[in-house]
């Protein structure tokens, strides 16, 4: 669609737009954000109005935020801790022998003898943290990240970790973390999504479309699918051929009579949305591609991000427009892994040599780049960066050369947002199967998220079918902020 | 029975000295093997609520001694165990460093102390009796007492009490106040040891403040301080502090702290008199816990569900108290008046139970246990005579849900012309309790429209338009619903609403890849059995029964061949197969496979019962009265079926379309006729090669054996799969689990039904008689009981289902949530009504539906005039009153369906295998061609019903993920579904060739009657002459501009995008 398509009409019946778009949007209850209506949803209790928003206007959280927005770099599949972020020379040591505990596995193919990392690790930074040799950006970005190395979770499968890092429960159907944020936060746009996913336009990740599912919160709160190639957004293109001015006349066709059917509905606010919707889909048009234009990137940047390199230039892509799009306002973006060799890139069962080096070479520079980046140009404080994947992997051999599930112990780390900078977190026993020092919980990282967005955990509820639900659902969880990991 | 009594009678066993009164009452001390108290304790902890002034004539002052009170003995344990819960009053205590305020240092009572004496140890040479955290050459921190007479720097006396910090950690004794009063505290920390020159000194402290948190400390107040110096002025560190406000619970602290000058390590071990007393003066005894307000509704909560009526672990009942003075394989539970030789007491201190995983006691719980049998475990009723602890009391059943509906008479209502039906007399009493009333009727083509899209799920095409308006005689619209609800697409339409509440899916795992599909094989004939049952307005009650226990109604397993009922049966039992089941993978065991049941009881119990029980699967439900119990109870009902210990895969569940004999006769058939096939196939290769070869004129034989080999191969029969539930296996007994967690098995448990909805006990599954032999029978069991007339939930949950179709909201707005946490019903008495009026009709659907849409209430226009409208807003905002019909959006099958009907290219052929999706990298899931070219256009009910990856239009309009089931569809207004309207090849297409059609349709190129034909085809309704104009205006702009669109192509398409098309009028 030509986006001159997309300035401001009249109606048929003359009535200007209001000046601020917004402003009148937020007036009339609507919005990109009223895209479903409180009025229609919830009608919980008789003629009482509901006090839970379901749009994206955006409103203040329960403090004062440390951090306005989230990139979620996910890696998932389990990358392998004792690989990458948590030194083992007992491990080493031990290497050949029957560990001392019994470990809980996953696969059936495992030798229940330890594997020590064929991995040499260096202190990194002023902070003189130890990384693996596979991160050299990661590393280089040391001073910056937080890492958290006694991470634990409920499941030693993927579909159910990934439900756990993502909705808080094992099983499906419950919001995602970003839902929840949006839910919280809205968002200070009205023609971009307030959630954003970037996947590999190769495919979907496992779990697939779960994974940003807003369950029982609103459909807004849904993450949006923004594709890295080809059309942006869904059915965003108008047919090939389509003139813009016979666009632009069967719209204002379509809203002459929108308008006279509305007369006999003053007061549904959803018409009102929907009439919107079609000037917001064309505004949309012009936002979501502009945020994704990677040519308006220098060309430093964009070798920074390793575009010009056959192996980064994918995952780079769907990093730099991560950052792009939080600059324009976008409240969480979700990036993605890629799909090949298969839908969980850090899932080493076996040949661990060959796949963990060359998912790291795709992963790595991107990574540490955005966290870079967003340095140099100030946004490190508003943006928090998570690096994070499902669970982590056993220190014993599957098959020849692999390693098998863990939900015992993990790492990950977070940059920027508020959190402490150059620093290490916690700690796993002698062979990274379990973490045992500062044990942090999943449901412990969403409070701490949520917490530097300036959310309090246990007051962020919504009813559901009659019960006040949370991500974190501390009573069953006894999930804290980890004040430990902040600065 | 009143503290001096039980103080009387000897209630307090430990060595206790009292001066009560002035008068001093000391009692031997009664050892415990295995529970050891350090120092005395007063007979009576408390908690601040809940103590309450004794009479004034007794409450005086109460004194407690340290020096008289430290026992450490031969036999005892730690006394570092956790015992702030204990009506103990003296803790040993200590704190790492011996710097910093000690608030904030680590604490510990860690039960790291030893026993000295027990080593054979002494102090300087000198009998002891005493508790080291450390022993050897530093024995360091320790308290204890000289058990004769001893000089070490100062002079001792048998029963003196020292104490003695380590280098690096303080020894702290605290004392906890069992009572409220004004304290005072006198004593004296005595340094008491020469060596060690100037490192041998201690800081000394005396401070107040709540319990030890062990990893914040606590915030301090300091009472008194100073240093103690053997030998110096300093060396007695005397105190004397008055009229402190104390209340039950608070701690005063006694601290010892190695002190130095700096030219050293400070010296450890500095032996320090401790001598303090603690008198309470007005002292306020804390209240003795009731048995039957706060005992009985303890141990039901933490203990019956395991020694209980249902189950009795160890043998051991504690509904009552003479079950638990009578005891189990252990002994008796508790020893009247003595917590420490109570078994119960022991296992509940020490946390052996309730079990590893199980809620723990509190403090406060464990101290008025304990604070109960001290006083003598008193019951107000007779302990023998106590009824079984009810989990849930008359009070629970009262909720509105819970009781059966009923029929409540016809209330008086003003407005009587406006009275249709019954239903309108309740809706609009309570809008004239409000001052309103019901809108006027709807237009009649607005009503064509709304009962054609709310009972087909399709728009009234131009005939039935036009069939409507020609009908001018009374009952026009009552004869409209009656060939509405014949209509063989009505079942396709409220089949496919019940497939949301059972979770109809087509796959059996996660689906949580996109590119790949795990197949239910077969699953279709369940959704085709849906859909038949509502064309046939098959009576719910049986519906519902072939669901759950199809298979136990017939007996398909001895018979020889199948009657369409025999199948219908089985598969009717789909619906328990809908559940996500990913045990066909080798890594899942027991723990997957009672997740698939816990699954299962989520859509039974919400699609049928508007219930969510998954809360009581690890405790008893948190906001309805469903003990945990209940859960298993109605879980042991699918266990013979699900059995966790002989399990079927899900592919292997599945049983063919035909009885056994029959397979074996047509796999018979049909080899006898592939082996013939076969024959022939060789004589036809020979004549196709002879004729190839020109060595003989077989063109004759080629063509007869080409035939009779197709005739041949058209005798063959098929059977296909059905996806059903029966008993499997073994029946292996039916347990609880703790805290829901599949490997921690506790009581056997009894199938059977809620406890709420049971006069008295819950009741049991019973087998009933004519359950097919061989069937457990309590799927049938639980059937019937769900069917019952008197139901409180069943039918109540089924008509307000309907209502929420008819009318965008339910009568209770939480049609999967009729619990306390659901909403309330809006007309709670016109709910009733239809309810007994739906089973008194036999369970009728399609009378439910002339119900409502025969009353005044359905009829009503969505609109008013302004003036009304403003009126009826200002007293029901969100008109849940209906003083109008709610405008609903058209859900996501309805709109791709409608612009099939708009186009002319809806495909009317039912049922059969679900018409195949595909979902390429960029997600946008799209219907694959089939065989048949016109099978891409059949309606949404009979795409592939995907977990995670419907139609991307479908699942932009709402169209439901399904990890369980749906019980409500939300209805969002998305920028993403105007784009898909806009842009998305399917509108686009079918907006061009319903084009075509509206030409075709009108009368030569008239404009005007093509604009109509639009109109008719797509909202069902004449054009208005200011929309006339508008659209022949843009058609002839758009022809002018020479776009190169098709301009009535344009037209349609925004009539599709239009609102009024997306809502029910």
């Amino acid at each position: 669609m030509d986006p001159t398509v997309s300035g401001t009409i009249s109606s048929s019946g003359g009535q200007q737009f209001p000046a601020t778009r917004r402003r009148m949007l937020a007036e009339a209850g609507a919005g990109f954000g009223t895209l479903a209506l409180a009025g229609l949803l919830q009608r919980d209790g008789l003629l009482a109005a509901n006090e839970e928003p379901s749009d994206l206007l955006p409103r203040p959280g329960h403090a004062r935020p440390r951090a306005r927005a989230v990139i979620q770099l996910f890696q998932n599949g389990g990358p392998s801790q004792m690989d990458l972020f948590d030194e083992k020379p007992e491990l080493t040591r031990q290497h050949g022998k029957v560990p001392s505990r019994e470990i809980e596995t996953f696969q059936l193919d495992n030798n229940n003898v330890l594997l020590k990392s064929p991995y040499n690790f260096y202190e990194a930074g002023e902070c003189g943290m130890r990384l693996g040799e596979l991160i050299p950006h990661v590393s280089s970005i040391a001073d910056e990240i937080c890492l958290v190395r006694s991470m634990h979770t409920g499941h030693n499968n993927h579909p159910f970790a990934i439900n756990m890092m993502q909705t808080g429960k094992t099983f499906a159907g419950r919001p995602a973390m970003g839902s929840w944020i949006c839910y919280g936060l809205g968002t200070e746009r009205d023609d971009l999504p307030g959630y954003v996913v970037l996947r590999s336009p190769k495919g979907y990740n496992t779990s697939g479309k779960m994974v940003w599912s807003s369950g029982w919160l609103p459909a807004v709160y849904q993450g949006t699918e923004f594709n890295s190639s080809g059309d942006v957004v869904h059915y965003l293109s108008s047919r090939p051929g389509t003139k813009a001015s016979g666009r632009r006349r069967a719209l204002d066709l379509l809203a002459k009579l929108n308008r006279r059917h509305q007369e006999l509905y003053p007061r549904e606010s959803e018409l009102e949305a929907r009439i919107q919707n079609y000037e917001l889909a064309a505004r949309m048009q012009v936002a979501a591609s502009g945020a994704l234009d990677l040519k308006q990137e220098s060309k430093a940047t964009r070798a920074a991000y390793g575009l010009d390199n056959p192996v980064t230039a994918a995952y780079g892509a769907r990093v730099l427009m991560a950052r792009r799009l939080v600059e324009a306002g976008v409240r969480f973006v979700q990036v993605f892994p890629p799909v090949s060799p298969s839908s969980q890139p850090w899932d080493n069962h076996n040949n661990l040599p060959r796949d963990l080096p060359n998912i790291c070479r795709q992963t790595d520079q991107p990574s540490a780049a955005l966290v870079k980046d967003l340095k140099r140009r100030g946004l490190l404080d508003d943006v928090m960066v998570m690096w994070t994947g499902e669970f982590g992997r056993l220190p014993i051999s599957e098959a020849k050369d692999g390693r098998d599930h863990n939900r015992n112990a993990f790492s990950l780390w977070m940059a920027g947002g508020g959190f402490r900078a150059g620093h290490v977190h916690g700690g796993t026993d002698d062979f990274g199967y379990a973490a045992v020092e500062d044990r942090v919980s999943v449901a412990d990282l969403h409070a701490t998220v949520l917490h530097q967005l300036g959310l309090d955990h246990r007051r962020l509820t919504y009813r559901h079918s009659g019960r006040p639900e949370r991500l974190t659902d501390p009573e069953v969880t006894g999930a804290r902020v980890v004040d430990e990991l902040l600065a | 029975m009143r503290f001096l009594e039980w103080l009387a009678r000897g209630g307090c066993e430990f060595g206790a000295t009292f001066h009560y009164n002035g008068a001093v009452m000391k009692r031997t001390v009664q050892v415990v093997t295995g529970s050891w108290v350090l120092a005395t304790v007063l007979c009576g902890a408390a908690h601040a609520q809940e103590s309450k002034p004794i009479p004034k004539s007794v409450s005086k002052s109460l004194t407690w001694d340290f020096q008289q009170t430290v026992q450490a003995q031969p036999g005892s344990n730690n006394p570092q165990a956790d015992r702030y819960g204990l009506p103990d009053v003296w803790h040993l205590l200590r704190t790492t460093r011996s710097t910093g305020p000690v608030g904030s240092r680590t604490w510990h009572r860690d039960g790291r102390y030893t026993l000295l004496k027990l080593r054979g140890d002494g102090l300087f040479g000198a009998p002891i009796q005493a508790w080291t955290f450390r022993l050897g050459p530093a024995l360091a921190p320790f308290v204890g007492r000289y058990t004769a007479a001893q000089n070490v720097g100062v002079n001792f006396q048998a029963g003196e009490t020292v104490i003695a910090p380590g280098p690096d950690h303080a020894i702290v004794v605290g004392w906890r106040s069992p009572v409220a009063g004004k304290l005072e505290i006198q004593g004296e920390f005595q340094h008491a040891q020469s060596c060690c020159g100037k490192n041998s000194q201690i800081n000394w402290y005396v401070q107040r403040g709540p319990a030890p948190n062990l990893e914040t400390g606590f915030k301090e107040v300091s009472l008194a301080k100073g240093r103690s110096d053997f030998g110096t002025p300093s060396e007695h560190g005397k105190f004397h502090l008055k009229d402190l406000a104390v209340r039950p619970g608070d701690f005063v602290y006694f601290i010892a702290d190695s002190a130095a000058d700096g030219s050293g390590t400070p010296h450890h071990g500095d032996a320090t008199r401790l001598v303090a007393r603690m008198t309470v003066h007005g002292a306020m005894m804390p209240r003795v816990a009731s048995y039957e307000k706060s005992i009985r509704p303890l141990l039901a909560r933490h203990c019956v569900s395991c020694h209980g009526e249902d189950s009795r672990e160890a043998r051991l009942d504690l509904r009552t108290l003479a079950g638990m003075l009578a005891g189990g394989e252990s002994g008796p539970a508790i020893v009247r008046g003595k917590p420490s030789l109570s078994f119960l007491v022991r296992l509940v201190d020490a946390g052996e139970m309730p079990p590893r995983g199980e809620t723990r006691l509190s403090d406060a719980e464990r101290s008025i246990l304990k604070r109960w049998i001290l006083a003598g475990a008193p019951a107000d009723t007779d302990p023998g005579d106590v009824p079984p602890v009810a989990l849930v009391t008359d009070a629970d059943r009262k909720h509105w849900a819970f009781r059966p509906p009923r029929g409540h008479r016809l209330p008086e209502v003003k407005g009587r012309d406006r009275v249709r039906s019954p239903v309108d007399v309740f809706v609009l009493k309570q809008l004239e309790d409000r001052g309103l009333g019901l809108a006027s009727d709807a237009q009649r083509s607005a009503l064509l429209r709304r009962s054609s899209l709310d009972l087909l799920g399709l728009p009234p095409s131009p005939e039935s338009q036009k069939a409507f308006r020609a009908d001018t005689r009374p009952g026009a619209y009552a004869r409209l619903i009656d060939r509405l609800l014949a209509h063989p697409q009505y079942g396709e339409r409220w089949g496919r609403h019940w497939m949301d509440a059972a979770g109809y899916v087509d796959v059996r795992l996660f689906d949580g890849d996109a590119a790949t599909i795990y197949f239910n094989e077969g699953m279709w004939r369940y959704r085709d059995y849906c859909i038949a049952a509502h064309n046939g307005d098959v009576p719910w009650d049986r519906f519902i029964t072939e669901q759950l226990a199809g298979d136990e109604l017939v007996a398909w397993d001895k018979l020889k061949r199948w009657t369409p009922e025999v199948q219908r049966n089985l598969i009717a039992t789909g619906y328990l197969r809908n559940v996500e089941d990913p045990t066909s993978e080798a890594q899942y065991g027991v723990k997957e496979r009672y997740d698939v049941l816990f699954d299962l009881m989520k859509t039974v119990s919400s699609s049928l019962m508007g219930l969510t029980l998954e809360c009581a699967r690890c405790h008893s439900h948190k906001y309805d009265p469903i003990p945990q119990r209940d859960f298993y109870r109605f879980m042991a009902c699918f266990e013979p079926a699900l059995n966790v210990h002989d399990w079927r895969k899900p592919q292997e569940r599945f049983l063919n379309s035909v009885s056994a004999a029959e397979k074996v006769e047509v796999d018979a058939h049909n080899k006898s006729v592939d082996s013939r096939v076969q024959v022939l196939g060789k004589q036809l290769k020979s004549a196709e090669a002879s004729a190839k070869a020109k060595q003989a004129d077989t063109a004759g034989l080629v063509d007869s054996l080409k035939r009779q080999i197709a005739a041949l191969n058209a005798t063959k029969r098929g059977y296909g799969k059905i996806q059903a539930l029966w008993d499997v296996g073994t029946g292996s007994p039916s347990r609880m689990l703790r805290r829901g967690e599949w490997n921690k098995p506790s009581i056997p448990i009894v199938p059977g039904f809620l406890e709420v909805l049971s006069t008295g006990r819950a009741e049991t599954a019973t087998r009933p008689k004519d359950a097919r032999e061989g069937s457990s029978g309590r799927r049938l069991s639980l059937a019937r009981w769900l069917t019952r007339p008197d139901h409180p939930l069943t039918a109540r949950v089924i008509v307000n289902r309907a209502w929420h179709h008819h009318f965008g909201a339910g009568i209770v707005t939480t049609p999967g949530n009729f619990g306390r946490n659901g909403a309330r019903p809006t007309h709670p008495q016109l709910l009733d009504w239809l309810a007994v009026d739906f089973v008194e009709h036999g369970w009728s659907l399609k009378h439910l539906h002339r119900r409502i849409m025969l009353s005044s209430t359905y009829r009503q226009a969505s609109h008013r005039d302004p003036v009304d409208e403003a009126k009826a807003v200002a007293v029901d905002p969100g008109n849940r009153l209906l003083w109008r019909t709610n405008l609903r959006r058209i859900e996501a099958e309805v709109v791709r369906d409608s612009v099939l009907v708009a186009s002319g290219q809806l495909d009317p052929t039912p049922g059969g295998k679900p018409v195949m999706l595909t979902t390429p990298a960029n997600g946008l899931s799209k219907i694959k061609p089939g065989p048949m070219p016109t099978s891409v256009n059949r309606r949404s009910v009979y795409l592939l019903a995907r977990r995670v990856y419907p139609l991307r239009f479908l699942e932009l309009f709402d169209s439901p993920i399904v990890p369980v089931n749906c019980t409500k569809r939300p209805q969002s207004a998305t920028v993403l579904q105007s784009l898909a309207l806009l842009n998305s090849q399917f509108v686009v297409d079918q907006a061009a060739v319903m084009a075509d059609r509206v030409r075709r349709r009108a009368k030569n190129d008239d404009v005007a009657d093509q604009i109509s034909w639009a109109f008719r085809l797509s909202l069902a309704r004449e054009p208005d002459a200011g929309e006339l104009a508008a659209c022949r205006q843009f058609l002839v702009d758009q022809a002018a501009d020479a776009v190169g669109n098709d301009s009535l192509g344009d037209l349609c398409q925004m009539l599709l995008c239009t609102n009024e098309f997306l809502y029910v009028p």
